[in-house]
């Protein structure tokens, strides 16, 4: 995706505020069977607030309740008790659907229709002019790495091609307010890193992302704020890296020390009573592996990458200047 | 041909006397009143149901703001949206292949049937038929499968999803969807009428040559008379005058022309053009219809001759008994040549006579001013079954006075009254003999139009019942999945066929001589009675109980009657089939009130709709 170069040319990074876009009062839904007999009570009183220009992520284990929440959002469900709003109106409010974005779980597209006829027909739905549609339908084909397949039907997509169209079509009228249903199932690791760039150069935007996932990692990575769910209720909510932050151990990333400089600090942090952990040279995650054999590949195709060593110094540079955005 | 409503279009939609039965409001104050009528018991019926679910007052606030977010969704349609959807819809139908696979199959049955052997009095009639019926059920059956099966689906594949958070409206949703479909049948309808012209103009097309002739020294300048070859299972008799073009007597409602071609003195050679009439439009002009007694006193209708359908009734041979119809608009500059009369008697014999000819009548033309007195010498002719007989009333004729003296007077001036009407009266002239008779049976031809025309009338029909059908089928589709979406438009659309039926059955008038009486009680107490095997005819005790199911049936039978004729479509008034296979052009006032039908169940279907879809837990 081309996001990423887009990401590091924005100058200006919009903050979040404190304007609420998304509130949850008392949200309780409870599903019934046919007789009207309670089968399963998925969400209990949830009160929520999600303000505008952050990532906010709904966690939690295979029915806990956060697929549920956001079709409550989005009225796709009706609550059973409480309310659900969106930009102050109630979530059923058809109106409130010109501001937002929905990536659903699985991409549900029109399978008979190419990736250019699906962004028309959504479009459309937006009253767009043909003259808009043509314009945004090309940024976002562009966007989503599409170009060469725009004129296949999507039964003969892959799985992340899918997923690539129904995030361009979730986008399609320049959402304020963008729900994404695991949005990084099934995807591979480079469409799960392109996708993750993206969700953080929409905030970078000044948008606001309300995401669910039960990848930790990737929760992890791009959420400010996130809210745990389990069984239906709350348990858990605030800003990602207070949450994880471990109060009481310092971490110190050094290079170019020596063996008799380690020695030192390994005495001035025993001299001020304090405990050495861990102290040892710090191994690439699988996901940079693999990403950076996969561009080296792109950049000399035929060739099994080499000089391991050598490239990762680079990759770690790369990765130094990702985590200061 | 049985034509039974003779409404213009004012006179179905405003109140009148012209309406028939009961109801004399007229099309719109019945519309008014039923709309009204379903918004209160679809409102109270809502209520309950939000109340049981939200308590009592937070019910009324839930059914009020999804009738007052109607307002605000209207206010917010957007035709694009309709399109994108509607094009959605078309494009659905085509990629998915229902079409083609549909489109391929009519074709290859409406060809197959070119090689029907048709032995028919009437081939044209029954080509007519055959085409628009199968053309009609196919593009019923296929309008209900596309309709029913798009929006269950969506919902089930989950594709609804990603729609219905966008800022479209449910309305837009149903609108579109039978927009769509109905633009997959229309050109569906518009194939099978260009396939249907071509199989049915080449299927009663035939030759025939000349098989016999002889020389005939006729007064009236006929030279050659003789007779054609037997093709299509007839054979005609021709006479051809002096100047060479001459034509063919009338079998199976076609004639050809014979013309002389030239070849010797003694082996003259004929050429048989292709058939006459065989396709025609007839613009018939109807009048109203009185009858006379046997006696000769007034009466509306006329003798019943026993237990048989009562459309036509009957006047006796040899006596006073007369049928008169009153025509208007009837005007020299419309009929120049006299007035072309059509009759389409029906015959009762109570004895064989001469089984091979027709029984004799006669039309008298009347001043419809009684001072006046007069009326034209009757006119002879012979009626003979199942065919329309032709007459010419000449302009120049002989008038009888009251008085009884004659003179020739002309048609205009002594015989149509200054409000241009005329009556013409109908006697039977053999005693012993009976004439059945309709208002549709004797009419004027006033004018033809052109067949071609006409057949894509009738297809109209077919469009209105395809466009009702879609109407319906989406409507269902928005609240119940697919299997019994299709089921229940399956099922309204042979209530729809079957409606007449199904009020007659509903109040009980399945003995067509006791029109009146109700057998067997309503439902409940027809349920008692097979349980208790007790059959219709005996009449049930006057207990407590018994009066409480008479009550609970009235109510009953007044939802289930008002259902059956008021709310479900009556698809058979929309098939205009038998006028194109009769040969009679369809009436643009039965067009326009078909199409205002049409589009009231469409909007009607629409909000309907509308509030199953808007208030749908669509990922429930």
């Amino acid at each position: 995706m081309s996001a990423e170069v887009k990401v590091k040319s924005e100058p200006q990074v919009k903050k979040p505020t404190d304007e609420v876009v998304i509130e949850t009062r008392n949200l309780t839904k409870v599903y019934r069977d046919f007789w009207g007999r309670q089968k399963v009570r998925a969400l209990k009183a949830l009160d929520l607030e999600v303000r505008r220009g952050e990532v906010f992520g709904l966690l939690g284990p295979n029915g806990s309740g956060k697929s549920t929440t956001i079709k409550l959002l989005l009225g796709l469900l009706f609550p059973t008790s409480g309310q659900a709003l969106v930009f102050d109106r109630q979530a059923q409010d058809v109106r409130k659907n010109e501001r937002i974005g929905y990536l659903p779980e699985e991409s549900y597209l029109y399978k008979f229709l190419n990736a250019e006829e699906t962004l028309d027909f959504y479009g459309r739905l937006f009253d767009m002019t043909t003259a808009q549609r043509r314009s945004r339908i090309d940024e976002l084909i562009n966007m989503v790495g599409l170009d060469w397949a725009k004129r296949r039907q999507l039964k003969e997509y892959s799985k992340g091609m899918t997923r690539r169209i129904g995030l361009a079509q979730a986008l399609i009228n320049d959402p304020e307010l963008i729900f994404l249903d695991e949005p990084t199932t099934g995807l591979d690791p480079i469409g799960t890193r392109d996708m993750k760039d993206l969700i953080l150069d929409l905030r970078d935007k000044g948008k606001t992302v309300l995401m669910c996932s039960h990848l930790l990692a990737d929760v992890q990575d791009v959420c400010d704020r996130i809210a745990i769910l389990h069984q239906g209720e709350l348990k858990e909510l605030g800003r990602v890296d207070k949450l994880l932050t471990v109060q009481d151990v310092t971490q110190i990333h050094a290079k170019g020390l020596s063996e008799s400089a380690k020695d030192e600090i390994r005495q001035v942090i025993s001299r001020h009573e304090a405990e050495l952990l861990m102290m040892d040279n710090p191994t690439s995650t699988l996901e940079d592996l693999f990403l950076r054999i996969v561009r080296e590949s792109e950049a000399r195709p035929g060739r099994r990458a080499q000089d391991v060593d050598k490239d990762q110094e680079v990759d770690r540079e790369t990765e130094s200047s990702n985590g200061d955005r | 041909m049985i034509v039974e409503d003779f409404l213009s279009f004012t006179d179905w939609l405003l109140p009148g006397p012209a309406h028939t039965g009961n109801i004399k409001i007229g099309a719109f104050f019945l519309f008014w009143i039923l709309a009204f009528a379903v918004f209160i018991i679809g409102s109270i019926v809502c209520y309950l149901y939000a109340a049981v679910r939200h308590g009592f007052t937070e019910g009324f606030y839930v059914v009020a703001r999804t009738v007052g977010g109607f307002w605000v969704d209207m206010r917010h349609m957007s035709v694009r949206r309709i399109w994108a959807v509607a094009r959605l819809a078309i494009q659905e139908s085509i990629r998915r292949k229902v079409v083609i696979v549909f489109v391929i199959f009519m074709i290859i049955l409406l060809f197959a049937s070119w090689f029907l052997d048709v032995e028919s009095e009437n081939p044209a009639k029954l080509y007519l038929s055959f085409v628009l019926t199968t053309a009609n059920f196919f593009v019923l059956g296929l309008a209900i499968l596309l309709a029913t099966f798009s929006l269950p689906s969506d919902i089930k594949n989950r594709t609804i999803y990603s729609v219905v958070t966008k800022p479209v409206r449910a309305i837009e949703l149903v609108l579109g969807r039978i927009l769509g479909f109905g633009a997959v049948g229309t050109v569906l309808i518009v194939v099978m009428c260009v396939v249907g012209y071509f199989f049915v103009t080449r299927g009663v097309h035939h030759d025939h040559i000349v098989e016999t002739f002889s020389l005939v020294d006729g007064n009236d300048g006929t030279a050659w008379a003789g007779v054609t070859s037997y093709d299509s299972h007839h054979s005609h008799q021709f006479e051809v005058p002096v100047n060479g073009v001459g034509r063919t007597d009338v079998v199976h409602g076609h004639w050809h022309e014979v013309r002389h071609t030239g070849g010797s003195e003694d082996a003259p050679t004929f050429e048989v053009g292709a058939p006459q009439d065989m396709l025609q439009s007839r613009v018939p002009e109807y009048g109203s219809l009185r009858f006379l007694t046997r006696s000769g006193v007034a009466i509306r209708g006329g003798i019943s001759i026993g237990d048989e359908f009562d459309y036509r009734s009957y006047i006796s041979g040899g006596t006073l008994s007369s049928a008169i119809w009153t025509f208007s608009n009837v005007t020299r500059e419309k009929y120049q040549d006299g007035l072309p009369l059509e009759l389409g008697l029906q015959v009762f014999r109570t004895n064989k006579g001469e089984q091979d000819k027709g029984v004799l009548g006669t039309i008298t033309i009347q001043n419809p001013d009684e001072d006046k007195g007069q009326e034209s010498a009757p006119i002879y002719f012979e009626a003979r079954e199942f065919e329309i007989d032709q007459l010419r009333v000449p302009v120049e004729l002989d008038i009888v006075r009251s008085d009884g003296s004659s003179h020739r007077g002309n048609l205009f001036e002594d015989l149509v009254n200054d409000r241009n009407e005329v009556k013409i009266k109908l006697q039977c002239s053999e005693r012993n003999q009976y004439y059945g008779v309709s208002r549709a049976d004797l009419y004027i031809r006033a004018d033809n139009t052109s067949f071609g025309f006409n057949f894509i009338k009738g297809h109209l029909g077919i469009w209105f019942q395809m466009v009702l059908a879609t109407c319906f089928g989406v409507m269902f589709s928005t609240f119940l999945n697919t299997a019994v979406s299709m089921l229940a438009a399956f099922g309204s659309l042979l209530m729809g066929f079957f409606s007449s039926n199904i009020h007659s059955v509903l109040i009980g008038q399945f003995d067509p001589i006791a029109t009146d009486a109700t057998f067997g009680g309503g439902p409940i107490e027809a349920f008692v009675r097979v349980v208790t095997q007790k059959n219709v005819a005996l009449s049930v005790d006057l207990t407590l109980s018994s009066q409480i199911i008479d009550k609970l049936d009235k109510v009953l039978m007044i939802v289930l009657t008002g259902v059956a004729k008021f709310l479900l479509p009556d698809y058979r008034s929309f098939n205009t089939s038998d006028y194109v296979a009769y040969g009679y052009s369809i009436d643009p006032n039965l067009i326009a009130r078909h199409a205002t039908i049409t589009l009231v169940y469409l909007l009607g279907a629409s909000i309907v709709g509308y509030f199953f879809l808007k208030t749908r837990e669509i990922a429930a």
